[in-house]
């Protein structure tokens, strides 16, 4: 049901303010006001010890 | 075999995923091989703490392999361990709503991949236009780079593997953007 997987994204949502503990601002605004988010991605090299 | 970092990138949004900034690191591969260089993980981890503050949410694709780098971090480097650990709560893996079925299309063909998930929500954003387009070949050239046996030229290479890793990052904040425009439709 695609109502369903659109309940689960905000239930990740949510789990995403909750993580931040903005818990207020998602109240008010309703779903998105927290922090600004670190979008971040380590490059490694594999190396033999 | 271990992983070890030598690059990373930071794209920081607002609320609605608008980019404020970028960061990014990018080693010295000579420092690999230089007593006398201050260890390039270091290196890593101090610009990393000036990039990311302490507060917002750290996401990343497959949280836990990022994450398990960062431990490694910590025990090579106990005196950065308290900082390394709170960067740990922090993280939200953008992987789990496809990894868990939450968000499905065809085009995705069974894979929840960043490198299939994200041609399927965005046809338009590509890898390309990039000289280096995929992390194997990056991690491949940076290990050439090290151990001096690289031919090319370093200065663009080393623009080419900044390149990559922004353009890996920037696409998170397209699949992120995505699911936002999603829950609006609610």
């Amino acid at each position: 049901m695609i109502e369903n997987i659109y309940i689960e994204i905000k239930q990740f949502i949510s789990e995403l303010a909750n993580n931040e503990n903005q818990k207020r601002n998602l109240i008010r605004n309703k779903l998105w006001c927290f922090k600004a988010r670190h979008f971040a991605k380590l490059q490694t090299v594999t190396v033999s010890r | 075999m271990s992983q070890v970092p030598f690059q990373y990138s930071l794209h920081i949004t607002d609320s609605e995923g608008t980019i404020l900034e970028h960061r990014e690191f990018l080693a010295r591969p000579e420092d690999f091989s230089n007593p006398s260089a201050v260890d390039p993980r270091l290196q890593l981890i101090q610009q990393l703490r000036e990039d990311i503050g302490d507060q917002g949410s750290i996401i990343a694709y497959h949280a836990s392999f990022e994450k398990t780098r960062l431990v490694d971090l910590a025990k090579s480097f106990p005196n950065e361990r308290e900082f390394i650990e709170s960067l740990l709560p922090r993280f939200v893996d953008l992987l789990i709503p496809f990894k868990s079925g939450w968000y499905y299309k065809p085009e995705m063909g069974a894979s929840a991949s960043i490198k299939s998930v994200l041609p399927a929500i965005a046809p338009e954003f590509s890898y390309s236009d990039l000289e280096i387009g995929n992390g194997g070949l990056a991690s491949n050239t940076f290990l050439a780079m090290i151990q001096n046996i690289f031919e090319g030229d370093r200065p663009l290479t080393n623009k080419n593997l900044l390149a990559y890793c922004e353009r890996d990052t920037e696409g998170m904040v397209v699949i992120y953007r995505h699911l936002l425009a999603l829950v609006n439709q609610l």
